[in-house]
């Protein structure tokens, strides 16, 4: 596959950044080094970076779900005199929800045990059935959303209601670009395989989905659970 | 079953991959039932303990967050494979700073905003003194 | 993007043998501002998009009416906004341990408390942002523990400070352009930090919030950091990237009228702060302040003149370039790795990755060839695997810039197309097979090796004792 294949035990990602070797054979020729964090061994491979580089954007994206969290927190008895969550919340849809949520992680999870295998069937239909279930928690909160809304508890009611809405729905933006995402992926697979940097993108995409998670997590304890207590 | 196309880490490994054992396909399905079966039961336990007597009222906010920074930490452990060894030490410290930027941005607001509302004159008093 | 891209390759893509603490100080700050970057602007995305909602969709957020809180804003906003002023100046932080190691050639004094410093004012800077409105009621409190995170932070620049005056001490100053601005911004800069001090004291801050005395902090330390650095990068770094220096003769010129427009316009300002002016006037009638403003208004003719001489710097250089040619790729003896490549570098950069071995390999490197009179052995060239450019970068972008044109004016459908355009452009991008184009062997020798040749002819008209 690579065009200068030597007799060296190469790194067998074709798709390899710039020189893509661990051995370290101008100058003083170190050979293989172990690094442990201290990052002597030069240039990671391309899984690595790729990994790295969308858990890092990943911890971005949880920093700007916790200034909406702020807000929240700091709005949740800002109500002005309309609704509070005790009266809006409908809990076996949050139930309903959560386990949706869940569901579709674990099967998001066992879409990369079959990729592992390198078995096409199951995982597009791990993939499919993510989708599905990603796809049921959506409907189940844009139910939600329009039956505050036609009560008269929209996010232009109190500023309670608008941080709600806010978090609420960023999570669902975000579960929605997912979906998109997650049909894209599917096509990708389908037409070009098990390629390295498809198989690169499927490990960001679960990353992904099982942060969408955790950050469910703590959205549906603080804002419903903690909000229903009040 | 090892990575054809990517060779062995460094000693380096990117969050999500499981590729610091080499893992077979029961094995990796079982991580994820066992995180999937311990998720359930937290969240379970978390909707329990909002109607129950188990908890002490005043303290019921406080065993949910518990519950759910222990659901959080099932989620990377099983699902993202967030390890403390030594080829992971670089996805923890990210981790542990998110984590610090997290609380500073929440805590910080909540404990400014609150001495704010403490000091501020509430709002519809301050829109009368404008008629 | 930013933020991701450099933390990703800082901490997972360096050469072989770099450990953290062999990076130039120009790496750790960088790594340290992108941290910031990272962790500073979603929340600045958060209050935009809290905005946005309240102005688009009547949300309450922040409105007077319906429970919103506008101080929340205020807040939520300066939470990203103090991290940002230190994004600017640490990388010019990093470009001055750069500049001033080189041109005292000495290596930077005291490495590690440099690093130190450095990841310090990262953390901190995160602990301060209250500073920001301590006249806002947040109660004696809230205000004492910022005043005092605002006092300590000063503490990691005033180790950099004395760790860069004793690179200078016992070093061979030359006083090149970039050396200029470094001391330049040496000055400045503590004047500008020593305001800032002033300023964190709480009781302090109530009398001087938003007056003069708080625009003049301000400039002060942006102009004497950011702007300075700025200055000094270009006229350092220009050479690397086209290949020619810049006139030297007009860049002094640049900087000196610089020097003394700043402080003719800034100092005056301090005073008239201090005797109660307050920024965003549009008339004044106190006629204390009118000497200072005038002599302000006089020191904008100052900067209007070194703002020409940049120009004039850029336009005789360019016309001159075959004079101010540098063939080597190493213009001003430099210490650091980036000085090993040609002017301006292939896309390699390094036809073969260095090994590093110590802090200032190039240095090491170049001593070495010039005690032993000879160039290290030709290294073994391979193909080198380069990205293949995309224009859909650009294109997404526009259909970005078009939707955001298209929610100011309310043309709904301009904003639905482009999202959808702006999506189905990234999907083209990703569905790319051939990512990666590979420049030969032979093509990777022969820039290599007119390289090597250049660097032998500088070694042999160089024949001289080691440093």
């Amino acid at each position: 596959m690579s065009a200068t294949d030597t007799p060296f035990e190469r790194s067998s990602d074709p798709y390899r950044i710039g020189h893509g070797r661990d051995w370290v054979s101008a100058g003083g020729g170190r050979g293989y080094v172990y690094a442990t964090g201290h990052g002597e061994g030069g240039p990671a491979s391309k899984r690595v970076i790729v990994g790295y580089g969308f858990w890092i954007f990943l911890l971005s994206d949880i920093v700007m779900f916790s200034a909406f969290f702020a807000a929240h927190a700091v709005l949740q008895t800002a109500t002005a005199g309309g609704p509070s969550g005790h009266e809006l919340f409908n809990l076996w849809s949050i139930v309903a929800q959560t386990a949706f949520l869940l569901i579709s992680s674990f099967t998001c999870g066992l879409s990369a045990v079959a990729t592992e295998a390198r078995n096409h069937l199951w995982t597009q239909v791990a993939l499919l059935v993510t989708g599905l279930f990603g796809l049921a928690f959506l409907v189940l909160e844009g139910r939600d959303f329009a039956n505050m809304v036609m009560q008269g508890a929209g996010p232009d009611r109190s500023a309670f209601l608008s941080s709600l809405f806010a978090v609420v729905g960023l999570h669902g933006l975000h579960v929605s670009a997912g979906l998109l995402w997650l049909g894209t992926m599917m096509a990708q697979v389908f037409v070009k395989g098990f390629r390295p940097d498809i198989l690169r993108r499927l490990v960001c995409f679960n990353l992904f989905w099982h942060a969408l998670d955790i950050i469910w997590v703590a959205l549906f304890t603080v804002v419903y659970l903690i909000g229903l207590g009040r | 079953m090892s990575h054809e196309t990517d060779r062995r880490s460094t000693g380096d490994v990117g969050p999500g991959f499981m590729d610091a054992a080499e893992v077979t396909i029961r094995e990796g399905i079982a991580r994820y039932v066992i995180g999937f079966v311990l998720a359930c039961l937290l969240t379970a336990a978390s909707f329990y303990v909002l109607d129950s007597s188990l908890i002490w009222g005043p303290g019921i906010p406080v065993a949910l967050i518990v519950l759910a920074i222990a659901q959080m930490g099932v989620h990377l452990v099983f699902f993202l494979h967030i390890n403390t060894a030594p080829d992971n030490t670089n996805n923890v410290l990210a981790l542990a700073f998110g984590v610090l930027i997290v609380a500073l941005v929440i805590g910080g607001s909540l404990w400014i905003m609150d001495h704010l509302n403490e000091n501020m004159m509430p709002m519809h008093q301050m829109m009368q003194m404008q008629r | 993007m930013t933020g991701i891209n450099f933390v990703t390759t800082i901490l997972k893509i360096r050469a072989p043998g770099m450990s953290y603490l062999r990076m130039t100080i120009f790496c750790w700050t960088a790594l340290a501002a992108n941290l910031l970057i990272v962790a500073a602007f979603p929340v600045l995305t958060a209050t935009l998009g809290m905005l946005a909602l309240d102005r688009y969709l009547g949300f309450h957020f922040f409105t007077n009416d319906a429970g919103g809180n506008m101080m929340m804003f205020i807040n939520l906003i300066w939470a990203w906004g103090h991290p940002e002023v230190y994004i600017l100046v640490l990388p010019a932080f990093g470009i001055f341990s750069e500049v001033i190691s080189t041109f005292s050639g000495k290596p930077l004094f005291n490495y590690r408390s440099m690093v130190a410093a450095t990841l310090f004012i990262c953390l901190v800077s995160y602990l301060v942002w209250l500073h920001h409105f301590f006249t806002m009621g947040a109660g004696p409190a809230v205000n004492t523990f910022f005043g005092i995170s605002t006092s300590i932070i000063a503490v990691g620049t005033g180790v950099k400070i004395y760790n860069w005056l004793f690179t200078m001490y016992g070093g061979r100053v030359r006083f090149t352009t970039p050396m200029l601005w470094s001391m330049g911004f040496l000055v400045t800069f503590v004047i500008g930090g020593m305001t800032g001090v002033l300023l964190a004291v709480p009781p302090a801050d109530f009398l001087l919030h938003n007056s003069l005395f708080l625009v003049a902090h301000f400039h002060n330390v942006i102009i004497g950091g950011v702007l300075f650095a700025a200055f000094a990068g270009i006229t350092y770094w220009f050479p690397k990237a086209f290949g020619f220096k810049l006139d030297e003769s007009w860049g002094k010129a640049a900087f000196w009228l610089s020097l003394l427009g700043f402080y003719v316009v800034f100092m005056p300002l301090y005073v008239a702060g201090l005797l109660g002016m307050t920024r965003r006037l549009q008339h004044y009638d106190v006629g204390a302040w009118r000497p200072w403003v005038l002599i302000a208004g006089l020191g904008i003719i100052i900067m209007i003149a070194a703002m020409a001489c940049q120009v004039a710097q850029v336009v005789v250089s360019i016309r001159r370039r075959e004079q101010l040619r540098d063939d080597t790729g190493d213009p001003w003896d430099g210490r650091s790795l980036e000085w090993a490549t040609a002017s301006p570098p292939p896309p390699f950069n390094f036809a073969v990755l260095p090994n590093v071995q110590g802090e200032e390999p190039y240095w090491h490197i170049k001593q070495r060839a010039i005690e032993t009179q000879q160039m290290s052995a030709e290294p073994r060239y391979e193909p080198i695997e380069m990205p293949r450019n995309s224009p859909t970068g650009f294109i997404t972008a526009f259909f970005c810039t078009m939707t955001g044109f298209a929610l100011i004016w309310h043309i709904w459908w301009m904003v639905v197309l482009g999202v959808v355009a702006a999506y189905a452009v990234f999907v083209w991008f990703a569905w790319r097979d051939v990512t990666e184009y590979v420049i030969p062997t032979d093509e990777v020798a022969r820039l290599d090796r007119a390289r090597r040749q250049a660097r032998a002819r500088w070694l042999a008209q160089h024949a001289r004792q080691p440093a």
